[in-house]
């Protein structure tokens, strides 16, 4: 039976111990690359990163209301 | 993963529509087409790679020309039609339906135009069909795998044979970055720090100088850190060229050596000839003298024999000496006819005197007789021969050596064309110095791409930790500052989710290593039963060593083949558990944590090409024993003399085999016919058609 040698639990409990708003932004990152493919031009990159640092900048004020 | 159906209508030459059913069954599991050359078989591959990703396999035909040429003759002016290829595979409870068309149609004039392929995809999850994207395909069977899940194995085999391994490698590697799924992760760091670098900067005038240089700090690091982290990346492709240009040069070079080495072997040879050629006319010309001499001590050593022994008979008998004076007995007879006492002799004495004289001989033979008598022994040799004996001796030493130096002769005039035959090309001998020069400058740039990449391995741990600390000093100044906080705060954000992933990335590229190897290990030593072990290293360049010692030892290319498909069968068993990795990141809603616990059973199907074709008779037998037991399901496209290497695969009622199909030819040129004997029965590989039908391909269902 194929096992890997990743240990999952190290995974697990590195991306648990994120903040919730950390855990928003990773969702948010790989969702975009799902949905773009991996192979996207420099452009796209580009627009994606200042889409994510704008839902950074509102997780952080959210974080800084909470 | 399990293949369920394959649709093809005008696919090459599949006239018309054609539709298998895949085996699927536990134990089995195993789908075999038979198909002569030209029977369609590389077109069933490429049908497959087609549909999923509109790729054909290298050498196959164009865009253009993938409609079947009899479906277009027939498409009467004004008329159009469509080529379809159509997959349906079950993967993780869901029902994927991947289409794959390309229309045609002819236009008044009778011109023929062919669309641009289409494709259309779904997945069924319960009663609910949603429309798929050619990315959200490939997220199940990724692009960079298809080589290897649908695997031309007799190209494998020639790519072996033509030593081409840095392009086997580079697929491998590739393939293991795609099994992993490690650029969507880089995509993820790029996006980031980019956010970091471009969109997130401290407000103007926010802060003190301090915190304005603790910022430009931090990006420089950063900066510094993306520079080499994306040398770092681009390396290995950079490194893996090299090799390639490298090995090529190399190759040409050694090539060269070994035209070089032929041509100084030539002009040896001549040599070599040249002085066995003056050898010989010397030991000829010896001979010869040797022959000339002795031939007159041979012949006059019998003569005088010969006549010694007549003189001797002739002594014997007393003719010599003569003891009667033959002039005497003639004086007597003719004039004086009367005895010594002048008694006239009586008739009776006359006639005995008569008969006297006619047995001696004439007084100066006699005389010569007896002289050459006396010196015969000295004129012969005594009865002594050894010197003769000695030259006889010298004779055959000489003949010994003469045929000693022909034989030599002989091997050195074959060698010498047989390197005339090989071209030979003197001319070549002058690219040498230059291709060895490209060789030492391909090595060079080889070493030199080898040595930057250990150098970046080691610093960039430390350029990531400079990045993180200066990165932590700007946050903590920005933080003070009212006006810069907010930024200060949204950059920890994405600099905390940064590093998660690069941690992700690096214990997903630790781990690896160490799983394709020992999977790769576990297919191998089925396939092999042999204490040989694959090795592989940080390039993915496997070596295959002794399991007791460790050393790397000498194989068949049959078992390097073997090797190549336990490496594709790794990546087979692996898939479904790499594909896991995705549930433990919270990609969407609900999305979290899973597991990674991996099953065979979930292995993805591999379609094989001619698999036999690299490994020999005995692997081959060996491979179909254990195939149904390392993978959950495959399709073996198989030709007509690889068919006795299916053996248990199709022995018994419940046989691994549990569908099978003759891709019989129906031509109006049989020229290749021939019977496949199948459970008893036997099927034509060729059927005779209409005189002027084109070629087609009619897929047969065997009994399974």
């Amino acid at each position: 039976m194929p096992r890997t040698e990743l240990d999952a639990e190290e995974i697990r409990e590195r991306i648990a111990a994120l903040s919730p708003e950390s855990v928003e932004i990773l969702r948010e990152v790989l969702t975009d690359i799902r949905s773009h493919g991996s192979n996207m031009s420099k452009a796209q990159v580009t627009e994606l990163a200042k889409k994510l640092a704008s839902k950074a900048r509102n997780l952080a004020k959210t974080e800084s209301d909470r | 993963m399990r293949l369920l159906s394959l649709r093809l209508k005008n696919w090459r030459s599949f006239e018309g529509e054609h539709e298998v059913q895949f085996a699927k069954q536990p134990g089995r599991s195993v789908t075999v087409f038979v198909g002569q050359n030209g029977a369609g078989k590389t077109a069933l591959l490429n049908a497959f790679t087609w549909c999923l990703f509109g790729d054909t396999t290298a050498g196959f035909r164009q865009d253009t020309d993938l409609v079947n040429h009899a479906a277009l003759r027939r498409t009467g002016k004004g008329q159009g039609g469509k080529m379809e290829v159509e997959i349906c595979f079950d993967h993780d409870g869901q029902a994927y339906r991947i289409c794959r068309s390309q229309g045609y149609v002819r236009d008044e004039r009778g011109k023929v135009s062919i669309d641009e392929p289409q494709l259309s995809a779904s997945r069924r999850v319960g009663g609910a069909t949603t429309p798929l994207r050619q990315d959200e395909v490939e997220a199940v069977l990724p692009r960079g795998l298809h080589p290897f899940f649908f695997f031309p194995a007799e190209s494998i085999g020639r790519d072996l044979s033509d030593n081409d391994g840095a392009s086997v490698r580079a697929s491998m590697s590739t393939a293991i970055d795609t099994l992993l799924g490690i650029g969507r992760l880089d995509r993820a760091l790029d996006i980031i720090s980019t956010a970091l670098g471009s969109h997130l900067r401290a407000p103007r005038g926010a802060g003190d100088q301090r915190m304005q240089q603790a910022a430009d700090a931090a990006e420089a690091a950063r900066t510094e850190w993306e520079n080499s982290n994306q040398r770092a990346h681009e390396l290995p492709e950079k490194i893996r060229d090299a090799a390639r240009l490298e090995e090529s040069t190399r190759g040409r070079l050694d090539e060269l050596d070994a035209e070089q080495e032929a041509m100084d072997r030539f002009r040896e040879l001549e040599a070599e000839i040249e002085g066995l050629d003056g050898k010989l006319s010397n030991l000829v010309e010896r001979q010869r003298v040797l022959i000339n001499q002795n031939a007159a001590v041979f012949f006059s050593d019998g003569l005088y024999r010969s006549a010694l022994d007549v003189l001797n008979a002739a002594h014997a008998r007393g003719e010599i000496p003569p003891k009667i004076s033959a002039g005497l007995l003639d004086e007597l007879l003719e004039f004086r006819a009367e005895c010594i006492c002048g008694r006239p002799l009586t008739d009776r004495e006359v006639s005995a005197l008569q008969r006297l004289r006619e047995q001696v001989v004439a007084d100066h033979i006699a005389e010569q007789g007896s002289n050459l008598r006396s010196r015969i022994p000295d004129l012969a040799l005594n009865g002594d021969d050894r010197p003769s004996r000695i030259q006889a001796n010298t004779l055959l030493d000489l003949e010994k050596d003469r045929l000693k130096k022909e034989a030599l002769r002989s091997a050195s005039e074959a060698q010498r064309r047989e390197l005339l035959e090989g071209s030979v090309d003197i001319e070549r001998g002058r690219q040498q110095a230059e291709l060895r020069e490209a060789w030492s400058r391909s090595y060079k740039v080889l070493e030199g791409l080898r040595n930057e990449l250990k150098g970046l391995s080691r610093t960039l741990p430390q350029l990531e930790a400079a990045k993180k600390a200066t990165e932590n000093a700007a946050q903590k100044l920005l933080a003070k500052s009212a006006a810069a906080a907010a930024v200060g705060r949204a950059r920890a954000l994405l600099s905390d989710t940064e590093a998660v992933i690069s941690d992700v990335q690096k214990a997903i590229r630790e781990s690896a290593r160490a799983d394709v190897e020992r999977e790769v290990n576990r297919i191998y030593s089925r396939l092999l039963e042999k204490p040989y072990r694959v090795e592989i290293d940080e390039d993915f360049k496997y070596l295959i060593a002794d399991e007791t010692t460790g050393r790397p030892i000498g194989v068949s290319s049959s078992e390097i083949a073997l090797a190549t498909f336990a490496f594709v069968g790794a990546l087979a068993r692996l898939m479904p558990v790499y594909s896991d990795l995705e549930s433990l990141l919270p990609v969407s809603q609900g999305g979290g944590v899973g597991s990674l616990d991996g099953d065979v059973e979930r292995a993805y199907p591999i379609v094989l090409d001619a698999p036999y074709s690299p490994f020999g008779e005995e692997y081959s037998r060996r491979f179909s024993e254990v195939l149904p037991q390392l993978l959950p399901q495959s399709v073996l496209i198989v030709r007509p003399d690889q068919v006795q290497f299916l053996g248990s695969l199709v022995a018994g009622d419940a046989a691994p085999v549990g569908r099978a199909y003759l891709l019989q030819l129906h031509s109006s040129k049989a020229d290749s016919a021939g019977v496949l004997p199948w459970k008893g029965e036997g099927y034509d590989f060729v059927v005779r058609s209409e005189a002027d039908a084109s070629p087609r391909t009619q897929v047969l269902p065997l009994p399974a």
